[in-house]
């Protein structure tokens, strides 16, 4: 909806509040970047609006390698890649059969899997901590992963059974006609129409991944940690050892690549938010 | 025939996906209220019967009373402070206005940083030596208001919730966006042509027609507010000294693992999927009008 022919003062009204917003979110980045260039000793003495006598980047470097955020990136990517990846093409296997084949127990099916869209694992962590236990993954990136594809699988089957669902059957229909095996039917004519959803949805549980806490904090120690929680123990020891100047660029350092992500994929994440809460 | 051979692939289809989701979603919901009813203690095997005890001393505990009051609190006061700006932000992104895309990308951008990014630039925001909140309060000698926002337990709550407002803000907004554009631009345009102010015409024609939408999206906060963790965890380690920011979703992670006391842990977390559960019904249900139709 767009609306036109608007009075002057609401549309200043409208620039004014859209500038001070935009403005506030900007200047803490920019007071976080100028802070990042000093150096700690620098930052205690002056004023913590001053400008950098010697800007240096030495913080991203004892950041990205003494605080390992290199290395708790790279376990991130794996983590949110692999979680995201397996998740949806599992789900997509589920929601294919759960929209375009007819079968018994079919909508008791999708309705069940729907029942963890509404229970979180932040709920139900103890005993699932403890049968991770009993199997021998009570710690490290397997059973985070592991984790990281169930909790996607309630949002992933219910938003691409809609998409699967819309559809045209025809392509399909000949296919099957002219002999192609149901599997072939599927990964040739069907996953290539889904494609559209399958990134919007990949794009969607990637970010979230990306950025989890709480099962990181569960399952992984300080050593493997994943981005969020490595920079969760680096604010801890921030606050000890008052390096500042460092948790300021690791804050940065884990900022800046999804922001850029984002500015370049928007409307394919957007989309695939969207497509899950409202239009679902 | 074609059906037919189509229908062999549901099995291998579905497996997957219900086993893992079987195994490691339904199963432990089910074991979760299964153990609210013993008296396990994490460290042991045994899991005694317990009955209604759990239940018992969660509704004597004063810990439990001040976690859940600060849950509502920052589920209703987040809500106000979430959904009042996003709706007027959705509205004035539906604006034809100049640099959109800026303006829009500034807004919903922060959506893609992790709460842990978000909590850690606001606990230095709000920190009371280098902090430009406090450092401006000082600079204009209101040094008596230049509190530390985070430590005192007047103000923690208040501040985790307004960093969580901005942190959510955009994708509330998206979410409105997403519901505004499916408004016909006709009748707002009808009603402007016959003399409706700019407020007239969203509080008449736009609001109501966004309505089924935006009590979607308050059942859709409720879900999620209720179970905040990271949020508090991160800014005010342990929920603070004094409880201060506590909510339930700490308390429970502490009972389980601080003080071992899981079958009590497992009682809070079906205590507070009940209260999730019953506020969304009741959402559902007071924010029922009858469906305008377009």
């Amino acid at each position: 909806m767009s609306t036109q022919r608007q009075p002057t003062f609401s549309r200043g009204l409208v620039y004014l509040a859209l500038a001070l917003a935009g403005l506030s979110t900007l200047s803490a980045f920019v007071w976080v970047f100028l802070i990042s260039l000093k150096t700690t000793t620098e930052f205690l003495t002056t004023s913590p609006f001053s400008v950098p006598q010697a800007p240096s980047f030495d913080n991203y470097r004892s950041a990205w390698a003494t605080a390992r955020m290199g290395y708790y990136f790279g376990n991130s990517l794996l983590a949110a890649t692999v979680g995201a990846g397996v998740s949806v093409l599992i789900s997509a296997f589920a929601a294919y059969v759960l929209a375009r084949v007819v079968f018994p127990l079919r909508e008791t099916i999708a309705r069940y899997l729907l029942v963890g869209y509404m229970v979180p694992l932040m709920l139900t962590f103890v005993p699932l901590f403890f049968m991770m236990s009993k199997m021998g993954l009570a710690s490290g990136l397997l059973p985070l992963v592991l984790l990281y594809v169930a909790s996607g699988i309630p949002f992933n089957t219910f938003v691409l059974r809609g998409f699967f669902a819309s559809l045209p059957g025809e392509m399909e229909e000949s296919a099957a006609i002219d002999g192609a095996s149901p599997l072939r039917t599927f990964w040739q004519i069907m996953m290539p129409l889904a494609w559209p959803g399958l990134v919007s949805a990949f794009l969607l549980n990637f970010v979230s991944l990306w950025n989890e806490f709480f099962l990181a904090l569960l399952f992984l120690q300080k050593e493997s940690a994943t981005l969020p929680l490595g920079l969760f123990y680096m604010a801890q020891r921030a606050e000890y050892s008052a390096q500042w100047t460092e948790l300021f660029a690791g804050i940065l350092l884990a900022s800046v690549p999804p922001l850029v992500i984002f500015a370049l994929l928007q409307d394919h994440i957007t989309r695939g938010i969207t497509q899950g809460a409202v239009k679902g | 025939m074609i059906k037919r051979a189509r229908r062999r692939l549901v099995l291998p289809f579905l497996l997957p996906t219900l086993c893992i989701y079987s195994l490691l979603i339904f199963v432990p919901l089910a074991l979760t209220l299964a153990y609210s009813f013993t008296n396990w203690q994490g460290h042991t095997l045994a899991r005694p019967f317990f009955g209604l005890g759990n239940y018992r001393l969660l509704l004597m505990d004063p810990q439990v009373r001040t976690a859940f009051a600060h849950t509502v609190v920052f589920a209703a006061a987040g809500g106000f402070v979430v959904f009042g700006p996003a709706l007027f932000f959705s509205w004035a992104l539906s604006c034809s206005i100049r640099f959109k895309s800026v303006f829009r990308y500034l807004l919903i951008a922060p959506l893609v940083l992790s709460v842990v990014v978000v909590g850690l630039l606001w606990k230095l925001l709000y920190n009371p030596v280098f902090g430009p909140f406090d450092v401006a309060l000082r600079a204009i000698g209101l040094d008596a208001w230049a509190l530390p926002w985070l430590g005192d337990s007047r103000t923690a709550l208040a501040a985790v919730i307004l960093a969580t407002a901005w942190h959510q803000l955009g994708m509330w907004v998206l979410l409105l966006s997403a519901g505004l554009e499916r408004i016909p631009n006709e009748l707002g345009e009808a009603a402007r042509m016959d003399g409706a102010s700019e407020w007239q015409v969203y509080r008449h024609v736009t609001l109501p027609l966004l309505w089924g939408v935006l009590r979607l999206l308050f059942v859709l906060w409720i879900i999620l507010s209720l179970q905040v963790f990271a949020q508090v965890w991160v800014m005010v380690p342990h929920g603070g000294a004094a409880g201060a920011a506590e909510v339930m979703a700490t308390l429970i992670y502490k009972r389980a693992f601080a003080s071992h006391q899981w079958g009590l842990a497992c009682a809070l977390a079906t205590a507070l999927m009940l209260v999730i559960l019953v506020t969304s019904l009741v959402m559902e249900r007071l924010t029922r009008r009858d469906t305008v139709e377009y």
